[in-house]
């Protein structure tokens, strides 16, 4: 597909002004996805439902069946997380705390602005790519780049990402959202 | 009672096929996900769990080795079936030993035209489910209802159900599509 010249970090057109700002203006989202996750050649996959409420969320991730593998509680005051025969767990770090319970982590601090086309604030972009349409194609922040396959009309008018693929040295993270909804 | 027509059931079935239904709920009630597809089973131990919806993904074991396959994210992985499966509600219908070694059974009395079968699992640290109930219609499952620790509840409905029926054992193999990524967790 054609990819419209990268715009410079600040301008990216109206349409981009646009949709940072719809994401800004809606803090409370939920997502049904699933992911494939390879570190090294060691692979897991598993689908997630993704609730965010202001500045909390919560991510439940299953296995095959439907199972509930782990629940991730995170919020202003750290995040926990449930596994099925575990104690809850608690830390600072989230990412951290998945790899001690699961042997595997998601780098969730930055996916919850990624998921949503959008570089996650307070962190510095490397680089990014504005495609023709005012969406992001491709972001460079934090280790990790992130290539956006596909969007969809979620909201009515607005557009959010459907397929990512994410990769940080060895560990390539390839996400699908089957919905997006506003958090009940 | 409803605890020895389960068993029957058990005992007199080699293989299973269908439809279903899976449903995910919240502890408080709204529903989390929902899906579809259908399913081969042979005892023990093997079995084909295709979802159709909402997205196209198979588990396929040959009693040894489990594939599972998201066709959107063009991956397979391998694993060894193991414990990890040893309690799944698909091994319930198709394990091979009764249901009595792994859990406790006790009639759960009629409602809406089934009648019910409650297991709890004997040895509950590594159960995977803290009960489930099994609802039978004319001697036969057709309804799974299984309560993890985390308060969900997950609701399978069988349905166009076959049994006894001779499958081939190439159903229960996997071959990957080609340019699909392989990883190997054996």
């Amino acid at each position: 597909c054609a990819v419209a010249p990268p715009h410079p970090a600040t301008d990216g057109g109206a349409a981009w002004q646009r949709h940072q700002a719809w994401v800004r203006a809606h803090p409370n989202w939920s997502l049904n996805g699933r992911f494939a996750l390879n570190v090294a050649g060691r692979g897991w996959s598993a689908s997630l439902r993704w609730l965010e409420q202001g500045t909390s969320y919560r991510i439940d991730i299953f296995g095959p069946f439907g199972r509930t593998v782990a629940q991730l509680e995170g919020g202003a005051q750290g995040v926990s997380l449930r596994t099925q025969n575990e104690p809850l767990r608690t830390a600072d770090s989230v990412s951290a705390l998945m790899q001690s319970a699961l042997g595997w982590s998601l780098p969730v601090t930055g996916l919850r602005y990624w998921v949503r086309g959008v570089p996650a604030p307070g962190t510095p972009i490397s680089s990014q790519r504005i495609g023709g349409s005012g969406h992001l194609s491709e972001l460079n922040q934090d280790g990790w780049t992130i290539r956006y396959l596909g969007y969809n009309y979620a909201f009515g008018t607005r557009a959010l990402p459907t397929h990512l693929r994410l990769s940080n040295g060895n560990v390539k993270l390839n996400l699908l959202v089957d919905r997006w909804g506003a958090a009940q | 009672d409803a605890v020895a027509t389960l068993e029957h059931f058990f005992q007199s079935t080699t293989t299973l096929s269908g439809r279903f239904t899976q449903k995910v709920y919240e502890t408080n009630g709204p529903e989390i996900s929902h899906s579809s597809g259908t399913f081969e089973l042979a005892r023990p131990g093997r079995f084909r769990w295709s979802y159709v919806t909402p997205h196209r993904q198979v588990l396929v074991s040959n009693g040894h080795k489990l594939w599972i396959y998201d066709k959107g994210l063009a991956q397979v992985t391998v694993r060894a079936v193991g414990k990890t499966l040893g309690r799944a509600p698909i091994m319930l219908l198709g394990g091979g030993a009764p249901l009595s070694d792994a859990y406790t059974l006790s009639d759960d009395g009629t409602r809406n035209a089934l009648a019910w079968v409650k297991l709890v699992p004997k040895d509950t640290r590594n159960s995977q489910f803290q009960s489930i109930l099994l609802g039978l219609h004319a001697g036969k499952v057709v309804r799974m209802v299984m309560f993890d620790q985390f308060g969900h509840r997950t609701v399978i409905d069988f349905s166009a159900v076959k049994r006894n029926q001779t499958l081939p054992a190439s159903d229960f193999r996997f071959v990957p599509p080609k340019g699909v990524d392989v990883v190997n967790m054996l």
